[in-house]
């Protein structure tokens, strides 16, 4: 099969996933009410007999499946990037810990009662301050003449080995604090992962911030082959490579950061999506980001659908996702290898 | 003729200890210069510094008649190609794929590829006789073929001043003398080749310039016959070196004095 067909295919598998996942569920909706609450919306259509249908689509489906897309996407391009910057096929989003932070953000502002708003708010700055602690550790200790704010790459993996260890001390304070009659499985549940939470309204507010994030690195995308040679190839083509590491990184932690706002702290689909879009595109990143985006939402929409659907009571998502990718990434990582030889 | 790259009484410290003391070299269309030096000499600092990766701590380097600081990174790749040591990178990348990011600094980060691009690509691989590998994953090539995937990619770039890090040091005996040519004809087209190289061979064969770093200071700089004498190189190496005369160049013998080499096995 052609690396040019495999797009247009991740992306009519995209539209499918996203249109079953609004099919499945506790109360499964008929495909045909399902197109025809849709039509109806679009004003195409008379509305559909059944008002429970639309309310569950809507206000209860529409919402989760868009969450799902965006996650999905939003993490696995991170992790491509990610990969590329720290030249290392190994790396999750979770490398310099914002999801640690994220989570301590998260548990936190259940341990102070928070607002939804606060929570997302604390969330999203549990993040950026892990990141903050992690590249301020390896900038304090990286001056061997290298650029200005660029502290070189073996320091920064240090630095956000320092910074996830604080912040996951950090979140058990959190958890010790907590009470444990309400707050406790609160917190857990949260760092489970769900998106049985996600409203509308949650959804307005950080979800074009997501988007955003994504396509940054999608446009950036164009750097990182070069950014995942050594620094000196990279900055002999042309690049001002600090500058682009400091730029993708940033876009990669505000992206997962607030995937985490969302949704809780959802497993390794950042590490697996780019390894499985490499094997189909192959390394470079113009073609391989886009497809690692589809793939991603795929994935989560899939996952979502499974958590939602095999027992009564929801499976949580990280578990999920945790599971599944175990499975795929064991079907592919002799291929994986064998690339690499 | 003026110089196209230059460096200008480069100093170097790290700490307290200076490590390269007011380097002066010039560089010019048609120099296919060898840069010789014991491990530790300043070699590899001298070809970061010209490249502009590290600012030295006196000095300046010039391109073009303006100080290097003035053009901006782009404008830097379009006039200087490096070519580091082969390794391996962490993604499987094909050779076409490598080669092809010579090309950012021309068509810009920004554009698509323009219509010169193709052309400079398939161009430099066939002229290192790399069209059979091109959709070869770069990682699963030998060293040399690796090193020679580097060399064509600073083609690519299409800049006419190369820098070269020990280009030779993974590649066989076949693939040193075609590399040499190479670089010569490079020369001879109006190109400026610097490159570093444990061999001073090489740049008796094949050079029509050797720069000699010695502790961070210029030893010397000319023709490679001229230069590179037993008194030189043995300097150089802390080693007792005879050049040998045969009918068609200059053999080079080496003799280690025991006790007074620098760590290495005593032998001949």
């Amino acid at each position: 099969m052609s690396r040019r067909a495999i797009l247009p295919i991740c992306l009519a598998l995209l539209a499918l996933s996203a249109f079953a996942g609004l099919c499945v569920g506790r109360y499964p909706l008929p495909a045909a009410e399902v197109l025809q609450a849709l039509a109806h919306r679009l004003g195409l259509a008379a509305p559909p007999a059944d008002a429970t249908a639309d309310v569950i689509l809507f206000a209860e489906r529409t919402p989760r499946v868009i969450a799902a897309m965006l996650i999905g996407s939003g993490l696995s391009l991170s992790g491509a990037s990610y990969q590329s910057v720290f030249r290392n096929p190994l790396v999750s989003p979770a490398l310099l810990g914002v999801l640690a932070g994220a989570g301590f953000g998260a548990a936190l502002a259940v341990v102070i009662s928070a607002p939804t708003e606060i929570r997302l708010a604390l969330t999203f700055a549990g993040g950026a301050a892990a990141v903050a602690v992690g590249v301020g550790v390896a900038r304090a200790f990286g001056q061997g003449g290298r650029g200005i704010g660029d502290p070189g790459i073996l320091l920064l993996v240090f630095g956000g080995l320092v910074s996830t260890a604080l912040f996951t001390a950090l979140l058990s304070i959190m958890k010790f604090a907590a009470d444990p009659e309400n707050q406790l499985p609160d917190i857990v549940f949260w760092l489970l992962g769900s998106l049985a939470a996600v409203r509308p309204a949650q959804l307005w507010l950080v979800g074009p911030i997501i988007a955003l994030g994504s396509v940054a690195l999608l446009v950036l995308s164009r750097y990182l082959d070069a950014l995942a040679l050594s620094d000196d190839e990279a900055r002999s083509l042309g690049l001002p490579v600090g500058a682009l590491r400091i730029a993708v990184i940033a876009a990669a932690t505000v992206t997962s950061a607030l995937t985490v706002a969302l949704a809780g702290v959802i497993g390794w689909v950042g590490l697996i999506v780019p390894h499985i879009a490499r094997l189909l595109v192959g390394p470079s990143h113009r073609r391989l980001m886009p497809v690692a985006a589809c793939i991603g939402a795929v994935f989560m929409i899939v996952t979502d659908g499974i958590a939602r659907t095999l027992t009564p009571s929801e499976i949580p998502l990280g578990v999920v996702s945790d599971l599944l990718g175990v499975l795929i990434f064991l079907m592919v990582l002799p291929r994986i290898r064998r690339g690499w030889v | 003729m003026s110089p196209v790259l230059e460096a200008r009484g480069l100093s170097f410290r790290l700490g307290e200890r200076q490590v390269m003391a007011e380097v002066s070299v010039a560089l010019e269309a048609g120099d296919c210069a060898a840069l010789l030096g014991a491990n530790g000499a300043g070699k590899t600092t001298l070809l970061r510094a010209l490249l502009g990766f590290v600012r030295p701590d006196r000095g300046e380097v010039w391109l073009d008649g303006r100080p290097l600081g003035a053009h901006g990174r782009r404008a830097i790749a379009r006039r200087i190609a490096y070519v580091p040591q082969a390794h391996v990178p962490s993604f499987p990348y094909t050779v076409r794929e490598i080669v092809s990011m010579a090309r950012a600094p021309t068509s810009g980060w920004g554009s698509t590829r323009t219509d010169a691009d193709e052309p400079a690509i398939s161009g430099a691989l066939d002229r290192l006789g790399l069209t059979a590998l091109a959709e070869r994953s770069y990682a699963s090539l030998s060293g040399g073929e690796r090193q020679a995937v580097l060399v064509a990619r600073a083609l690519a770039q299409g800049a006419q001043i190369l820098l070269m890090d020990e280009p030779t040091a993974s590649l066989d005996l076949g693939q040193q003398a075609r590399l040499m040519a190479l670089l010569r004809d490079l020369a001879g087209e109006g190109h400026a080749v610097l490159m570093s190289t444990h061999q001073p061979e090489l740049a008796l064969r094949w050079f029509n310039r050797a720069v000699l770093l010695h502790d961070g200071e210029v030893l010397g700089d000319g023709p490679p016959r001229s230069v590179l004498t037993p008194e030189t190189l043995s300097r150089l190496y802390a080693v007792e070196v005879r050049l040998v005369d045969v009918e068609e160049g200059v053999f080079l013998r080496a003799t280690a004095r025991p006790g007074r080499d620098r760590g290495v096995p005593s032998g001949n």
